[in-house]
């Protein structure tokens, strides 16, 4: 065959492959799910956003220890460093509020998608109509923890004040026990429960919470679970035999024992025993900075234990913060008393007044509580930051002008016409 | 959408169809032409000239002897004409008689200017530099090799071609370079890095470090990852053309928008016998002795113990090491060039080595007078031994400077770094293994003399397997003792395919001017990449060292693909002798385009403007005016266009699922649309030739991730949002200053300034205002000066340079409360890009055997926030903080000052430095001395590179960048790239 014919073959098959590929240029992701690959996959669905929900929790246990008086800056991270001396960067926060309110988002598209495959009245008595509910409630009341203006339906929405947003996470809350209830689900009726407890407690209304509080069983905990990917933030990135970018705050130093080869515990406010709700770990190591001793948290002790979001050990604080709030001071303390006793402390006397009342209560939630990410809100809640970080006479860390609350997230004022673009009011309350 | 694509492919088919029909066959009678090329002044052979019959296609090229053969010319009357990089060209006539061998010797004089030189302009064939209207800067690559050692790609291109930015930024022996053109235009979300073709074929240039996911820390090396481009082998390059810009690279379409860089592998000569050539060098790379740690021997650590000093304890030397040998020549009908080469390479700072092997065979078959093949295949083995460095918990560098010396102790002689020891660092084992293969068929057919066809196929696949091992027993954070596996593995395949049909017409329908080109063609690639990553964590004891062994495992998968189709037609008019138009457009699908886009069209045109010689002045010997104006894209993210949900882990390994990219089916590439105009000028009979272009580019259509509020339930999607304008100016001065049969002085200057703005941020942005502050030059603290209103879109300002760098600054120092205060805002406090840059490239030549060489390049207008510095100080580390602390740690009050300073702000620094660069001396062994040997040119060379630089950046290096990137970076943590010195042998035989 000469150059020629074989050129005439060469233009045939060209012309054949042009013919013959018209959707050459169709690529696809094995990577991604697309939309209609989420119909068939309602479980999956249901679990991603459950489990993204429960991932937001983490970073607050971090970052509200430091911005509280939980934790000091100890590597060489610089938001780190400014939280810890209340210079916080609302940049370095608005990915994680990014991150908190797309899955908010999601989890009501979910919805949707659930009523639209399942049909409403089976999505209504669904287990992954539960959990989907029970996610949403929770991104509602996590949001409230943090941001002073927040956002609580799909833009355009109006901002609301923190109060107002609790109101709202906890009618989602009772949306989610409904659901759970007509599937069958205690498990996540039962953290609905409690999470509509803490809403209710913190947006003022305590005979509400109370109530809810008390169908919560003893012994319940509901918890943000670990897995093979992610792991305990906490215990990552600043614990003893992993990262030290934070450790204990300087005040917490002198209750905690020096030990080599074990830890130990923070001794208690009141009796200077050891108590075991707080276990920590200080071996005379210098953190990551190369300055700072490393007293190391120790609750969470690998990178796989859970974070407990909701239990019934919160339910009795709230039953005893009620009963403060009523002047029962007698009964508060019996609830404390009751908690301390379950971990080996001595039993502390009706306090006399109200100022030792809230002492009282506020150091057993920080004890009990310890590293849940509820401190910074106790500060935030009682008007005590600036009292607070003032008592320490640290010149890195005055007491005037820390905040309280996280700002919202810039992308949400910059893009949500309904929200104010205004640092002043949305963010930023100061002690 | 993919109809149109059809109609394309059928056009294609039938214009294929069209020529081919056309072909005929020619023989006739045939001599032979043969003769020496010499330099004029000093007699020296010349190598690589190229030699053509006028109006034949009859060409070839001198052997390094200066010899050429000619043969199986068709007899008749002929010029021959002499053109090579750096002389002037000259023409002869020769008569060719039947049997008969012509004798034609050329004396070349020197020429810093040749426009006679035939330049690849892209896609639509080679042509005379004179007939373009864009600037087509070229490196001839031997003229390097031959009088000094080149051991990575990017050095070639280093402070040779301004508007090129191709320099080192590490000290990691095969880490990354940084390789951008004429500044950058972009919000970075396209690569900045221009698309690299060898011998026709689009190949690999990843470089940025992955595996991020799940390993411990920091993907594998932390820093900067190896960068495929240093697969090369310089001894296998011809020569490299940069096409600078879309004005220049057109016909590329929807990835040339960073421009193009075309490498021409050797190939042999026709009728020339085989020719050897062998290199070999031995040498050392040794980092700068620059670490601001030298007063931490002064101090103690709490038991007496005396701190390293990383300057003394660190830098090691590290051999290098290469052997090159190659062969090449030809027979009538086919030539070839065949070369292997072996390079070994250790870091300064250990462990860190690189050893790559290069096998290359270049073949090129005329089968008849108008049809030829070529074939080229090139296989890299490329083994490196990864330095653990940059932003990196487990770095060595890393962990020894952010080390506290009042913490040394005899287990933790620097002091403690990031809480991992360094002699654990170093016990940290990360290699990368890369298979490369490169090739393509090409298949020249020529049916008529003004008719030709070019089709090309051709496909790099390269192959990375990446391991990294944390020995068990050994600390490290995050990690502990449980020691930990990382493999990954990364497979890329680019295959490309062209068609190119090319016809010179003359005088058509009688109308002198209507003389010149056409081209149309094709050009289709398929990229397509996969990653995967297996993890093990936690063992039992040392001894298994296998992921499977691991008690925990995680293993992780991507992939990316993309097509393109482009079409192209071009047509060069002839107007004159001296007045050239060209005009031409390129349409392009590719699978990244929205659905609802479909095609791109990019078109261009340049003329250029020979003037006359005999209307220019007597100093002028040649002026020619060239401008241009033309377009190029970048093509999206392969599957930026997709509304997709990913895979998730959740609960107690629970498949979840969340949101991914929002999608964009309206999508459209990143088009920049450029204008280019220029002189080339000949002085003093061409002895000094000048190259002076100005540009004006502005990218539209930016590709922008636009973020959404959040309660939209998303995070944003790629958009194209946004204007940028890139201007810059080049020149380059290229001179012969002496010029003596026994000493020569060739000079070249280059010149570059660049600058950009944000030009438009598009209908999405809002009303905003930025924060002006200035600065009192005596105390250096910052004053509000007042608001700028102008147009904000997530963070982006109007008006703003791409390279602006905001911060808070300081505004005042209360030495009672010992503090400094902050700026209330942000503000735009420096450029992080450099403005001025240049370069000065001497050769002297003396008596014929020696000549020494050198570089040095500078550059200024570039600052940095002094990262390395804060933390270096912040950790006690550095000697700015040493200097004013008490032998017990504790600080006086310029200490107090200095460590709140930094605590505040990373301090901003001046990038601005001079480098010298390079200095080589070689000396030609006498042919008296090596003719006994049995050896033909053989020549010895001492080089230095990176040898010094002179700056006030209070950092080691101002280039340095810890990963390497071509976008930014800065030296975080990053050791510089070391000093090399180097003992060379060449030689022919």
């Amino acid at each position: 065959m000469n150059w020629i014919k074989k050129g005439k073959v060469l233009s045939v098959a060209l012309l054949t492959v042009s013919l013959g590929a018209c959707d050459l240029l169709t690529v696809n992701d094995p990577g991604r799910y697309t939309g209609p690959d989420l119909d068939g996959a309602l479980q999956a669905v249901a679990d991603g956003v459950e489990g993204r929900s429960q991932l937001y929790v983490q970073y607050f246990s971090v970052y509200t220890a430091l911005m509280a008086d939980e934790y000091q800056h100890t590597g060489t991270w610089s938001g780190f460093d400014a939280m810890d001396h209340g210079t916080s960067l609302k940049e370095w926060y608005t990915f994680f509020n990014h991150y908190h309110t797309n899955g908010r988002v999601f989890s009501e598209q979910s919805w949707d998608r659930f009523e639209r495959v399942l049909g409403a009245a089976e999505a209504a008595s669904s287990s992954v109509g539960a959990q989907v509910k029970l996610a949403r409630a929770t991104y509602t009341l996590l949001s409230v923890w943090h941001n002073c203006e927040s956002v609580t339906e799909p833009a355009p929405s109006p901002s609301l004040p923190d109060t107002e947003v609790r109101k709202v996470a906890a009618q989602q809350f009772s949306d989610a026990i409904s659901v759970a209830q007509a599937a069958g689900t205690p498990f996540y009726q039962n953290a609905a429960r409690a999470g509509r407890a803490i809403a209710l407690y913190q947006s003022g209304d305590y005979a509400g919470a109370v109530a809810e509080a008390s169908q919560v069983p003893d012994g319940f905990s509901y918890d943000q679970i670990f897995n093979q990917v992610y792991r305990n933030y906490v215990v990552v990135i600043t614990t003893k035999g992993h990262n030290e970018a934070a450790g204990l705050m300087h005040w917490l130093w002198p209750r905690i024992d020096q030990t080599e080869d074990t830890h130990t515990y923070i001794r208690d406010w009141a009796t200077n025993e050891h108590d075991m709700r707080m276990p920590a770990w200080f071996d005379g190591e210098i953190a990551t900075d190369n300055i700072t001793p490393h007293y190391s948290q120790y609750k969470y002790q690998t990178d796989m234990d859970p974070i407990a979001i909701y239990h019934s050990d919160h339910m009795k604080l709230i039953d005893a913060e009620a009963m403060v709030m009523n002047g029962d001071y007698a009964g508060a303390t019996a609830v404390l008393n009751g908690l301390r006793a379950a971990v080996g402390l001595a039993a502390l006397d009706v306090p006399d007044n109200e100022e030792m009342m809230m002492e009282a209560l506020l150091n057993e939630r920080f004890a009990e509580l310890f590293m849940e990410g509820w401190r910074w809100a106790d500060l935030h809640r009682f008007g005590l930051m600036r009292e607070r970080f003032d008592s320490f006479n640290d010149p890195e860390r005055p007491g005037a002008g820390r905040p309280t609350q996280w700002a919202g997230s810039s992308s949400e004022t910059r893009y949500n016409d309904m929200v104010e673009d205004d640092d002043a009011l949305r963010c930023w309350p100061r002690a | 959408m993919s109809n149109r694509y059809c109609i394309s492919g059928v056009i294609a088919a039938l214009v294929l169809a069209l020529s081919v029909a056309g072909a005929t066959n020619l023989a006739a009678q045939t001599g032979a032409v043969t003769g020496l090329v010499t330099d004029a002044t000093t007699g020296q052979p010349l190598n690589d000239a190229a030699i053509t019959l006028v109006d034949t296609e009859e060409t070839g090229l001198t052997a390094t002897n200066g010899r050429y053969l000619l043969n199986s010319v068709p007899v008749g009357v002929y010029t021959v004409k002499v053109v090579i990089l750096g002389y002037a060209t000259q023409e002869k006539e020769v008569t060719v008689t039947p049997g008969s061998t012509q004798q034609v010797d050329f004396q070349l004089e020197i020429s810093a200017i040749n426009l006679d030189e035939i330049v690849a302009t892209g896609v639509a064939g080679a042509v005379e530099r004179r007939k373009v209207g864009v600037s087509l800067p070229s490196v001839k690559v031997e003229d390097l090799t031959e009088t000094m050692p080149i051991d990575n790609f990017s050095q070639i291109l280093e402070g040779r071609i301004p508007g090129v930015r191709s320099i080192g930024t590490n000290g990691s022996i095969g880490g990354g370079r940084q390789l951008r053109i004429r500044g950058i235009d972009t919000f970075g979300y396209t690569s900045v890095r221009p698309v690299v073709y060898i011998d026709g074929v689009r190949v690999d240039t990843q470089k940025a470090e992955w595996g991020y996911m799940g390993t411990t820390c920091c993907g594998f090396s932390g820093g900067a990852s190896e960068d495929r481009l240093g697969d090369l082998n310089p001894e296998e390059i011809d020569r490299i053309e940069v096409l600078k810009g879309p004005a220049a690279a057109t016909l590329f379409g929807s990835e040339a928008a960073a421009g193009v860089i075309q490498v021409f592998t050797k190939r042999g000569r026709s009728n020339t016998p085989s020719s050897f050539t062998l290199n070999t060098s031995v040498g050392m790379n040794r980092i700068r002795a620059n670490l601001p740690t030298k007063l931490r021997p002064n101090f103690r650590g709490p038991d007496g113990f005396v701190p390293w000093e990383p300057n003394e304890t660190l830098i090691e030397n590290g051999l290098v090491n290469s052997y090159d040998l190659s062969a090449s020549g030809g027979g009538e009908d086919v030539t070839y060039f065949v070369s292997t080469g072996l390079s070994y390479e250790e870091g300064s700072i250990k462990p860190n080595d690189a050893t790559r092997g290069n096998i290359r065979v270049n073949l090129n078959w005329t089968a008849s007078e108008n049809l030829s093949l070529g074939l080229t295949s090139g296989y890299v083995r490329n083994k490196i031994l990864a330095l653990q460095t940059g932003n990196n918990w487990l770095g060595i560098y890393t962990n020894a400077m952010l080390s506290n010396p009042f913490n040394a102790t005899e287990e933790e002689p620097y002091g403690g770094g990031l809480d991992v020891n360094v002699a654990n660092s170093q016990a940290i084992t990360t290699h990368s293994d890369a298979d490369r293969w490169t090739g393509s068929v090409s298949l020249n057919y020529t049916p008529m003399p003004n008719f030709s066809h070019r089709f090309t196929f051709g496909l790099d696949a390269v192959t990375d397997q990446k391991t990294r091992h944390l020995p068990w027993g050994r600390y490290y954070t995050y990690l502990g003792e449980r020691g930990e596996r990382n493999i990954g593995y990364r497979s890329a395949r680019k295959f490309t395919s062209d068609f190119l049909s090319s016809y010179d017409y003359d005088n058509m329908f009688g109308m002198d001017f209507l003389t010149g080109s056409i081209s149309f063609g094709g050009q289709g690639y398929w990229d397509v990449e996969s990653r995967s990553m297996a993890i093990g964590k936690g063992y039992a004891a040392a001894g298994v060292t296998t992921v499977t062994g691991a008690a925990e495992r995680l293993g992780n998968e991507s992939f990316s693909e993309e097509i393109n189709l482009g079409f192209f037609l071009q047509n060069r008019f002839d107007l004159s002798d001296d007045l050239f138009l060209n005009v031409a457009v390129r349409a392009d699908g590719n699978s990244a385009f929205g659905d609802n886009y479909g095609f791109q069209v990019y078109p261009k045109a340049d003329v250029a403007y020979n003037i006359p010689q005999s209307v220019l002045p007597e100093m002028v010997s040649s002026l020619k005016f060239r401008a241009a104006v033309g377009m190029a894209g970048k093509a999206p993210g392969p599957f930026a266009k997709f509304q997709t949900f990913f895979p998730i882990v959740v609960l107690d390994d629970k498949p979840g699922v969340a949101p991914a990219g929002a999608g964009n089916q309206d999508i459209e590439p990143e088009n920049k649309r450029e204008v280019e105009t220029g002189l080339d000028i000949g002085l003093m009979n061409n002895r000094i030739g000048m190259e002076l272009t100005y540009y004006d580019a502005r990218t539209i259509n930016a590709l922008f991730y636009l973020p959404k509020a959040p309660s939209t339930g998303t995070y944003g999607r790629t958009e194209n949002c946004c204007i940028w304008l890139n201007r810059g100016f080049e020149a380059a001065v290229t001179g012969s200053v002496i010029e003596s049969p026994s000493f020569r002085w060739n000079m070249n200057l280059t010149y570059e300034w660049n600058y950009n703005r944000l030009h438009d941020l598009g209908e999405a942005a809002v009303d905003d205002s930025v924060p002006m502050y200035t600065e009192d030059p005596e105390t250096g603290f910052w004053e509000f000066s007042h608001w700028r209103y102008t147009r904000q879109l997530s963070g982006w300002f109007e008006g703003e340079s791409i390279g602006n760098l905001w911060s808070r600054y300081i505004t005042s120092w209360d030495p009672e409360a010992r503090a400094h205060t902050l700026t209330d805002h942000y503000f735009n406090i420096g450029l992080r890009f450099p403005t001025h840059m240049g370069s000065v490239n001497s050769t002297f030549q003396i008596m014929n055997d020696l000549v020494v060489r050198f570089q040095v390049r500078g550059e200024t207008g570039a600052h940095m926030q002094n990262a390395d510095r804060a933390y270096g100080i912040r950790q006690y580390g550095y000697d700015e903080l040493l200097a004013e602390a008490n032998p017990d740690g504790t600080l006086n009050q310029v200490g107090d000052s200095i460590l709140d300073f930094h605590r505040l702000v990373w301090a901003l620094d001046s990038r601005a430095h001079i480098r010298l660069q390079e200095v080589s001396m070689a000396y030609t062994v006498p042919e008296s001395i090596s003719g006994r040997l049995g050896l033909q040119r053989t020549t010895v060379m001492l080089s230095g590179y990176n040898l010094h630089w002179w700056d006030d950046c209070n950092c080691q290096d101002p280039n340095a960048s810890y990963s390497a990137s071509d976008f930014d970076g800065f030296p975080f943590l990053s050791p510089s790239q070391p000093r090399k010195f180097q003992l060379s042998v060449r030689t022919r035989f």
